[in-house]
């Protein structure tokens, strides 16, 4: 695939290579907001989760959620890569795939907040972006983290592992607010978590269709979501 | 030659029964809307019709669904038609290996209500459902479907539950459930072993805090918990079909599957 004709125009810069992208989209530093966002864990521990099941939590937020997100990066970047945008329905369809996907309106909220921030600083970096420029002012985070990758040039599966180890990070650095422990733990909830996805990497980072993106879901999450978004004691948005 | 007749017949003896779907059909008729039943292992009856709505009872034809099983029910709802399907009984997935599948198709402006009655994954069954759901333009559902993870007392078995609801401008509800009542998954069903769900989609029915309010017109409220008699989903019903039955009369477009998907329709 020649690359070259979608890498940025930095005048008098040096393209940052791909990989040099993902790990600042993954930086918790990254000033887009994320460290507002627990990726749903401050709503279980609110909503009654014992933190004693936390890894069991994160397990399986990489297994729902988290894999419909990086479904979508993926399917969003093949739509802007395709050329499928060109035409004016590539970004409208995966969207509307995500949607569906994510029935709760707290928690398509809270990716879209997520997605405004993100899309903010990207519009910074890549001001001739056609694909970024596609997007409208609040998209949800996965759509903005496909543009990005197809302006880059990032690999399918570095954008899902980017994808989930994000909303992972988020939820395991909220833990160690809201119930403080040895940050290790915190580094080793986050590796295992990451790695359980890794069997079902490949097959996400082939997806073209939106129809394709996963729908694993997590009925008790959304309801967390729900409660928590009418909650007035808390400390992150989502 | 008979011997492997003679394997077929003692290795298959519920293949038959099952093979073939049970199929619901209502189009517009001149009197009354025509009601096509076909039974399978599932065995649809005509309980009453008017001009154009129709009542179907489903009861199992056999005992179901035991190891094996594969109960398919195709439903076709014609233009403008309404079809409301009732439960005679709870199914129960009993140990083994067995399926569930729904195919609906619903014309332009025809509505479905299916009120479901409990489906229950004993211990030891592996159970998958599959449900579809195709709108035509301003067609709608409401959906009763109410999962349990075993028996009274029981650790139940495996659900790969998974429900689609696809309009004319693309899909509207794509979910899939996976759990197993030994293994609770925190995020998932925690500890709970029901799962019930009302799903009202191609309108907006009236939802309070805590409703999944979808982006496409539609909702679902969900109950999760231990028993099923505590969840107060019963009383959901009546106002969400009420709201069904009066987009009915009152076709305001803003209330219909098909406004915001213009942009989209044209990729189908």
């Amino acid at each position: 695939m020649n690359t070259s004709d979608r890498l940025p125009r930095f005048q008098g810069m040096t393209v940052p290579a791909a990989s040099t992208v993902a790990m600042l989209l993954a930086d918790a530093r990254l000033p887009s907001g994320g460290h507002a966002h627990s990726s749903g864990l401050e709503p279980a521990l609110i909503g009654g989760m014992s933190p004693a099941v936390v890894a069991g939590f994160l397990a399986l937020r990489a297994s729902t959620t988290a894999l419909v997100d990086a479904g979508t990066a993926v399917a969003t970047m093949h739509s802007v890569l395709d050329g499928g945008e060109r035409d004016g329905w590539g970004l409208a369809m995966v969207e509307r795939a995500w949607s569906a996907r994510t029935p709760s309106r707290a928690m398509r909220e809270v990716s879209r907040d997520l997605g405004r921030g993100l899309l903010r600083l990207a519009r910074r970096i890549w001001p001739a972006s056609a694909g970024i420029d596609a997007l409208d002012d609040a998209p949800p985070r996965p759509l903005v983290l496909g543009v990005i990758a197809a302006e880059v040039g990032m690999g399918s599966e570095e954008l899902v592992r980017l994808a989930v180890y994000d909303d992972l990070a988020s939820g395991v650095a909220a833990l160690l607010k809201l119930e403080p422990r040895d940050p290790a733990d915190g580094v080793m909830l986050l590796l295992e978590s990451c790695a359980s996805i890794e069997p079902s990497v490949p097959t996400i980072a082939a997806i073209r269709s939106p129809d394709d993106i996963p729908a694993l879901s997590a009925p008790q999450a959304e309801a967390w979501a729900e409660q928590h978004a009418i909650t007035q004691r808390r400390l992150f948005r989502g | 030659m008979v011997t492997t007749i003679m394997i077929i017949i003692t290795t298959m003896p519920k293949s038959a029964p099952t093979a073939e779907p049970s199929r619901i059909s209502v189009h517009p008729g001149e009197a009354r809307v025509r009601v096509g039943l076909v039974a399978g292992a599932i065995a649809p009856r005509l309980i009453e019709r008017d001009a154009t709505s129709a009542r179907v009872a489903l009861a199992a034809a056999q005992m179901l669904l035991l190891d094996g099983d594969a109960v398919r029910i195709e439903i076709e709802v014609g233009a403008g038609c309404r079809l409301e399907i009732e439960d005679i009984g709870g199914t129960v997935a009993y140990p083994g290996v067995s399926s569930w599948q729904v195919r609906a198709s619903i014309g332009q402006g025809g509505r479905l209500l299916w009120r479901g009655l409990p489906f229950i994954v004993t211990a030891g069954a592996s159970a998958r459902r599959r449900s579809e759901f195709v709108l035509a333009e301003g067609a709608a559902v409401l959906l009763r479907e109410t999962l349990v993870l075993g028996r009274h007392g029981e650790i139940g078995g495996v659900i790969d539950s998974g429900v689609t609801v696809v309009g004319d401008g693309g899909p509207i509800l794509v979910e899939r459930l996976e759990a197993a009542g030994a293994f609770p998954g925190p995020g998932v069903l925690g500890a709970n072993r029901v799962v019930d769900s009302v799903i009202a989609i191609g309108y907006r029915p009236p939802t309070v805090p805590g409703d999944l309010v979808l982006e496409q017109p539609g909702a679902v409220a969900r109950f999760l918990g231990q028993q099923v008699h505590s969840s107060g989903l019963d009383a959901k019903w009546s106002p969400w079909r009420t709201a069904l039955l009066s987009v009915a009369d009152s076709p305001d477009p803003g209330h219909l599957i098909g406004t915001r998907a213009s942009r989209t329709q044209r990729v189908r």
